[in-house]
């Protein structure tokens, strides 16, 4: 493997396939790569997984950020066993928060990460 | 207690000081420096994730507002988790996948411009510094009210032990400081927590019933702390977003070797921080119970003292040897918390100025690696003399402001510039300058007109300017982005970062700054 001159490498950085970047950068080798089936794929099951894992918990807390600032009585109110709304609003957000992590953490390991092995795959020049 | 106190805080030292000579003699590159060779594992960088991310302000703030104000602490404590989804689902996976050691890389090697480096570095330092002066300020407070050793003797030696670590074991040294303060302060957590239970027959609502018996169902609704409804929210999203936009938290990702480890990492994080936030609530709540708000009140206006009252009262009250040796060891384990806090901001510092600005901006990348890392420990003493010199300065000053406009500016001028750089085509040069410039204007000139610094002739209502400065710092970008035009060449160089980004491909990116200058 040859040691990039022009680039700030200093340790063992790989250097880029030849098929792509260094060779030709400007000749849209990477628009290919973007383009390619298994990386569109890629994308298409992020955006599906992440949207709605992001969005759930933000919308879940901003409401209760607004709640606390605008009902702040119907937050005290008791809903049994010391606990009042508020506090289990707050107890909902942790749990919603460890969920997804568990959730995201699955779906990424399991179906992202060998989606992103086979995009890669392609952009490494392995595909013959 | 004073020489207990010492005794047990001594023993951390001289441990973290062994690690640091350990960890000096494998730092001998750049990338041992700022990125601990990108070797630690998910287990280590969770538990110095969390060790960095549960500061002094959470560790003694959330208890001390939750024991005073009751239901706003606990919003900032689960506020301080939500904080990570962001970062877990958007950030530091393409993060990790085009960066090396600094948040400048990424945005570099995204907008192959020096500019884009420059305005990465302001972010990283003012930001940076605006969270670092008051932990400094707020180790010397504490450790007067705690031992009586005056103020600035406190800051410099807080100083003094944050130059040692980084300048001389860098990133490992940094993270194995983390980690050993991550585990007392979850240790110190879990024993509060279990005696606490214990007072309560085990049942964490006779907590709330019992705080609700002594002070009124008032304690336990929103709105003790933060008056304007608009505070909550803007709370909510300094923390949603700026996180994510914080530079010592975000080159922990460049220490692990792959996006997966940096993902295991933050989940790891989440339950660890996760669970010590949740018992802030369960220590602040059971404090005002067993200790009392006056007595809390009059350690320390601000409640800063709760968790170390409390842990006197657990351990058999004032006086008793059983309540000295808990002290001892939470004044210990404060400190401890603060010194590691400290040591990553000023590596982030350190790397912005040594890294970003001499090395690629300056000298374009042409720095042998024993000159890299050479420059990168002058630069850790020169951030670490002028931390010094400020903590010093702020005494007297309500410095509680300047971590609000930390967080503010991450989320109005870095975070901004961080998303639109990994997920917009379009987004160029000058939309990370006017983005960069737009978020910190906003954020700082909202803070000075508003109840922080005007008090109740605060001509801008809000005390956490997020609400408003955040879409400013977006608004700043989009137009920056428009007013640049269409470059042709950078937006097709956004397929390789994309490519790169996504798959991970070539993880350890070179950032190509030669081609900085001439794209």
């Amino acid at each position: 493997m040859q040691k990039a001159k022009d680039l700030n490498v200093i340790d063992d950085v790989r250097d880029p396939p030849l098929a792509f970047g260094r060779a030709r950068p400007e000749t849209g080798v990477w628009r290919y790569a973007v383009s390619a089936p298994d990386f569109q794929r890629l994308m298409r099951m992020k955006r599906l997984a992440i949207i709605p894992m992001m969005a759930i918990p933000l919308i879940f807390f901003f409401g209760v950020t607004v709640l606390f600032g605008y009902k702040r009585t119907w937050m005290g109110s008791a809903v049994g066993g010391g606990l009042n709304l508020g506090y289990l609003l707050i107890l909902v957000t942790y749990a919603l928060c460890w969920i997804v992590a568990l959730l995201y953490f699955a779906i990424a390991t399991y179906l992202l990460d060998p989606l992103a092995e086979r995009a890669k795959a392609y952009g490494d020049g392995d595909r013959s | 207690m004073k020489a207990l106190t010492l005794l047990i805080f001594g023993s951390i030292l001289a441990i973290t000081l062994w690690v640091t000579f350990r960890a000096a003699k494998r730092t001998k590159t750049a990338s041992a420096f700022y990125a601990a060779d990108g070797n630690l594992g998910p287990v280590q960088n969770g538990f110095a994730l969390a060790g960095d991310w549960m500061s002094a302000a959470a560790f003694l703030g959330f208890v001390g507002l939750t024991a005073l104000y009751g239901m706003d602490g606990s919003l900032y404590a689960v506020g301080a988790l939500v904080a990570f989804l962001a970062i877990l689902l958007l950030v530091a996976e393409p993060l990790r996948n085009t960066g090396r050691y600094t948040l400048g890389d990424m945005i570099a090697y995204r907008m192959q411009r020096p500019e884009a480096r420059l305005a990465a570095v302001v972010g990283t330092i003012v930001v940076s510094l605006a969270y670092l002066i008051p932990q400094m300020a707020g180790a010397g407070a504490l450790i007067k009210l705690l031992l009586g050793v005056p103020y600035e003797v406190s800051v410099v030696l807080v100083g003094i032990g944050m130059i040692v670590y980084v300048m001389f074991g860098g990133m490992l040294a940094t993270t194995w400081v983390q980690i050993i303060k991550a585990v007392l302060l979850l240790g110190t957590a879990t024993v509060l927590v279990i005696l606490i239970l214990a007072r309560f027959d085990f049942n964490p609502l006779a907590i709330f019933s019992s705080v609700q018996a002594k002070y009124g169902a008032k304690i336990l609704e929103p709105g003790n702390y933060l008056k304007n409804p608009l505070d909550q929210l803007s709370l909510g999203m300094s923390y949603a977003f700026g996180t994510a936009g914080l530079p010592h938290v975000l080159t922990r990702f460049y220490t692990v070797p792959d996006a997966r480890t940096a993902r295991k990492s933050i989940v790891w994080l989440m339950f660890l921080a996760g669970s010590f936030f949740l018992a802030t609530t369960i220590i602040g709540l059971a404090s005002a119970s067993l200790v009392g708000q006056d007595a809390i009140r009059a350690a320390d206006k601000g409640g800063n003292l709760a968790l170390p009252l409390l842990a006197q009262y657990l351990g058999g009250g004032p006086g008793s040897i059983g309540g000295q040796i808990f002290l001892a060891f939470v004044a210990a384990v404060a400190f401890s918390t603060i010194l590691a806090v400290v040591a990553g901001l000023t590596l982030s510092i350190s790397g912005a100025i040594a890294h970003d600005l001499y090395v690629n901006i300056l000298k374009k990348g042409q720095v042998n690696e024993r000159m890299q890392v050479r420059i990168a420990r002058i630069s850790t003493l020169g951030v670490g003399a002028v931390a010094i010199l400020l903590g010093l300065l702020a005494q007297g000053f309500n410095v509680a402001v300047l971590v609000i406009l930390a967080i503010s500016i991450a989320a109005s001028a870095n975070f901004p510039v961080i998303i639109l750089s990994l997920f917009w085509r379009r987004f160029n040069t000058t939309g990370v300058v006017c983005g960069m410039a737009a978020g910190l204007i906003a954020a700082i000139g909202l803070a000075l007109i508003g109840p922080a610094f005007l008090g109740a002739g605060a001509i801008f209502p809000v005390v956490n300017p997020t609400i408003l400065s955040m879409p400013i710092g977006f608004l700043g970008a989009i137009v920056g982005t428009l007013i640049g035009g269409r470059q042709p060449k950078a937006v097709a160089h956004y397929d390789e970062v994309l490519f790169r980004m996504h798959t991970g491909l070539q993880t350890a990116v070179a950032v190509p700054t030669t081609s900085e200058v001439n794209l």
